[in-house]
């Protein structure tokens, strides 16, 4: 990967969040922001769209995925990185790539790298 | 001896004896001697002694050797029972002629004539009572001395002859009851044929009339018998406001209904009553006084077809529940029209009843009004050991049919003391049946009356109902199972008609979906399924009816919306029939508190599954960010394992909340207590707030954080230093936000800085 993608983390839990954040620095991926609810989330596009975006399924009792459907329509990859199951994705996302709590980092490098690409998982 | 007949005594001899008084209440003085003057000359005179007997006293003169009479010899002989059998062929003389001439039964003798060679020819008239003349139709003239068939030529191609010679040769005697029908008669003839010396004594009597009768009983009897071999009619199910659930195809077809024209609708309305408002009024009346409990039971007049109509014995029988309400009525109805007519015809000869019944009906008799039995049927006889002549004469309710308990016979002997009161009675009875069975008699006890209205004979009789007694209590019996098991199992039944497109409800099935009506259009029904399931229950019942589909019977859970606007869940099961109008019957179970239970647990089970993947995402970052920062394998163990113990904490806080979240005095209460002593070094100072599970686990570790620090260079690292730690909440982009400040004061400089946390409550 010559160029460093950038990648918004919406994750409520702070030090998971932290560690996400450490994690994908090591493996070539910029953090733009980590945030914990979907207004952050909001407010982080306005200063930058990143390539990508991991989102968590339930963000203190709210679900993200309206904030999904947006993200895509601003050309943002999705990834969810959740303790849900992919069936309680909608239909209208169930061709995001979907990492399972807690994280294999490998297997997260390659869901991100794969939607940002383009490819599915 | 003497003293036997004279109050007299040995001392009295020598007195005449016209001084003594005698014991006869008859007898003429002793004539005088001088009357007697020779042996012959002997007096007579029958008397009869006070004490009965009678006797001839002879008086006869004493003659001496010279003729001259010189007493009289008295005797007494006892002649009784010579004078009273002489008496008697007197009195039978006189009688048998009188009832020779008078008597309605012919009378003839007659004399054989014979060949040269002996063999007996023909007979010939001696003598004619006046009956015979008469049912012959000739006058003494011609048929005294006249041969037999000179007179009745027909006698002899008829066979008779031939049978009287038979009579004549072997002494047999031939009695029959034939019709002769030549010679210009034309009658039924009774007769008793016996030989008298060398001829015969034939009597008879015209029975043209009884066979007649006779006849006609068999008639009548044949007509019954295809009644009781046919006791259809009619049997049902009906709820208590008379709406008609269940009915016998028999009924249905006798009267060419369809079954969708009657089941669901009120009783009355059907075919079979509709001809006449008062006969269904009769019919409203019966279900009313029926629902409350009351068996209803009478005859009366049922359309069949057009103008075709029977008489049916109709009854309503309530079915009730263990608290004796009436939850259903089960009408039934015997097909009496033959029998009524039978009954009439059997009431009409019932002087003659005779053994042409036998082999009929279960029981026909003929009682005296006493209640003796003067007659009884074969059949009736059949089931009982004893010989007829020991039933004969007895009092009916005690003879052997009736042997079934002191009840029943209380109630036949009731039946017989109305009925020879002039009244018609009527009942069910239990009634010994063949090899010690028993059966149900419709038993009745009818009174026969003469011109003028007064009671003569009682006729019992009683067909066999044991049938509709068993369908009946079968049915209820299957009813009343049926009705505990749905109700055991909340389940409510329902029948579906396709080609009328109406669905029929029981009561609980109503009261499952709160359906005001037990008749509902599948059209409406589907209108009340829930919208995501709508299709579903079309797909299922279209699948059902298709004739080509192996699934016969179908099991499926819809939504449905109460018409109060509830939603519920129900369990349908369906059995399809293949019928040519298309049916469906089954069961409806609300399951909608199963239902919520599953969908609760399965939230639970998510939510569960869901936590514990998020405690490990957060165990593994907690694990993976000390690793990073830590300088040692010792230093890794000692951090991570107060960090495990500070998020175990924060857990239990949530657990004890029941997973609604943790109140924050507990949380700072439960780390800072693990290194300082609260009540001396220690102020926490706030209102109550309770913090969502991530904030508890996240504030949990921060505050571990910050007391190890403080405990190992702060504050509590030392006896006189405090920690105030207070807090208050504040709403910032209206959400509420606690604000916590953390101080410690009197100890070493620490390295880490006041902190001002702020965190989602």
């Amino acid at each position: 990967m010559t160029t460093e993608k950038t990648v918004l983390i919406v994750e409520d839990e702070g030090l998971v969040a932290m560690d996400i954040e450490d994690e994908l620095s090591d493996r070539g991926w910029k953090t733009v922001a980590a945030v914990g609810t979907i207004d952050a989330a909001m407010s982080a596009l306005e200063t930058q769209v990143p390539d990508l975006a991991l989102l968590d399924v339930n963000l203190r009792g709210t679900k993200s995925f309206d904030l999904a459907l947006t993200l895509r329509d601003k050309g943002v990859a999705v990834v969810f990185l959740s303790g849900n199951s992919v069936n309680d994705l909608p239909a209208s996302l169930q061709d995001c790539a979907f990492v399972q709590k807690p994280v294999n980092f490998d297997l997260l490098q390659t869901a991100l790298g794969n939607a940002v690409t383009g490819d599915r998982l | 001896m003497a003293a036997e007949f004279y109050n007299i005594t040995d001392a009295d001899i020598g007195r005449p004896l016209s001084h003594f008084t005698h014991r006869f209440t008859d007898l003429p003085p002793i004539p005088g001697a001088a009357k007697l003057r020779a042996a012959e000359d002997a007096v007579e005179h029958e008397a009869t002694l006070e004490d009965g007997r009678i006797f001839m006293r002879r008086v006869t003169p004493y003659l001496t050797g010279g003729g001259d009479t010189s007493g009289l010899v008295v005797t007494f002989v006892d002649i009784t029972e010579a004078k009273q059998t002489r008496d008697a062929l007197q009195v039978s003389e006189a009688r048998f002629r009188a009832a020779q001439q008078a008597a309605p039964d012919g009378f003839v003798m007659l004399h054989a004539k014979r060949a040269p060679t002996g063999q007996v020819v023909d007979f010939v008239y001696d003598y004619a009572n006046a009956a015979a003349l008469e049912i012959m139709g000739r006058d003494r003239e011609t048929l005294i001395g006249a041969a037999m068939l000179d007179l009745f030529p027909g006698l002899k191609e008829a066979g008779f002859i031939d049978k009287y010679v038979e009579v004549l040769n072997t002494g047999t005697a031939w009695r029959y009851e034939l019709p002769y029908r030549r010679d210009g008669l034309d009658a039924w003839f009774g007769a008793s044929v016996v030989k008298v010396a060398d001829g015969i004594a034939i009597g008879f009597a015209d029975i043209s009339d009884r066979k007649a009768n006779e006849l006609q009983l068999e008639t009548s009897a044949a007509r019954l018998q295809r009644v009781l071999d046919s006791v259809v009619a009619f049997v049902g199910v009906m709820d208590t406001d008379g709406t008609l659930y269940e009915a016998n195809q028999p009924a249905l077809d006798a009267a060419a209904v369809a079954r969708e024209d009657v089941i669901g609708k009120p009783f009355w309305d059907a075919p079979w009553w509709n001809y006449d408002a008062a006969v269904q009024n009769q019919l409203k009346d019966a279900i009313a006084r029926a629902a409350q409990g009351e068996t209803m039971r009478y005859d009366v007049k049922i359309r069949l077809t057009g103008d075709q109509f029977i008489y049916i014995d109709f009854q309503i029988v309530p079915l009730l529940d263990e608290d004796g309400n009436v939850v259903e009525l089960i009408p039934s109805g015997v097909n009496i029209n033959e029998r009524l007519l039978a009954e009439d015809a059997v009431r009409r000869n019932a002087e003659q009843l005779s053994e042409t019944l036998d082999g009929v009906a279960t029981l026909v008799g003929l009682l005296d009004t006493d209640g003796k039995v003067t007659d009884i049927n074969q059949t009736a006889m059949s089931v009982v050991t004893v010989p007829k002549s020991d039933v004969i004469g007895k009092y009916f309710p005690d003879t052997p049919w009736w042997d079934i308990s002191q009840e029943v016979r209380d109630k036949v002997a009731d039946a017989i003391r109305r009925a020879a009161g002039g009244e018609t009675v009527r009942q069910d009875l239990p009634w010994l049946g063949p090899n010690g069975s028993q059966l149900w008699v419709d038993f009745s006890v009818t009174p026969v009356k003469d011109t003028e209205g007064r009671v003569t004979a009682l006729v019992p009789s009683g067909a066999d109902i044991s049938e509709r007694k068993l369908a009946q209590e079968a049915l209820e019996e299957s009813r009343e199972r049926l009705r505990l098991a749905t109700r055991a199992a909340a389940l409510g039944t329902f029948d579906f008609n396709t080609e009328t497109g109406t669905v029929l409800w029981d009561e609980r099935a109503r009261e499952i979906l709160g359906l005001a009506r037990a008749e509902t259009t599948f059209d409406a029904l589907t209108a009340m399924v829930h919208d995501d399931d709508r299709d579903k229950v079309l797909g299922d019942v279209e699948q059902g009816l298709d004739p080509d589909s192996a699934e016969r019977m179908k099991t499926a859970e819809y939504r449905f919306l109460r018409p109060d606007g509830t939603e519920i869940w129900i369990e349908w099961h369906a059995t399809f029939y293949a019928t040519p109008q298309g049916r469906a019957v089954g069961t409806v179970q609300d399951i909608t508190t199963r239902k919520h239970a599953q969908e609760h647990q399965a939230l639970l089970l998510g939510e569960l599954n869901h936590r514990v993947k998020n405690s490990l995402a957060v165990i593994q970052a907690m694990a993976s960010q000390t690793l990073r920062n830590a300088k040692s394998l010792g230093a890794f163990r000692e951090a991570f394992n107060g960090r495990l113990s500070a998020i175990a904490n924060a857990h239990d806080i949530l657990v004890g909340n029941e997973h609604s979240g943790a109140d924050l005095l507990h949380l700072l209460r439960g780390q800072i207590g693990a290194y300082a002593d609260l009540d001396q070094q220690v102020v926490l100072d706030g209102p109550a707030v309770t913090l969502s599970p991530t904030v508890s686990h996240a504030l949990g570790l921060v505050l571990h954080e910050l007391t190890t620090n403080a405990s190992k260079y702060g504050a509590l690292s030392v006896e006189e230093g405090r920690l105030d730690v207070t807090w208050d909440t504040v709403d910032r982009r209206d959400r509420p936000h606690v604000r916590l400040s953390w101080k410690e004061s009197g100890g070493p400089p620490s390295p880490a800085p006041n902190v001002v946390a702020s965190a989602v409550a």
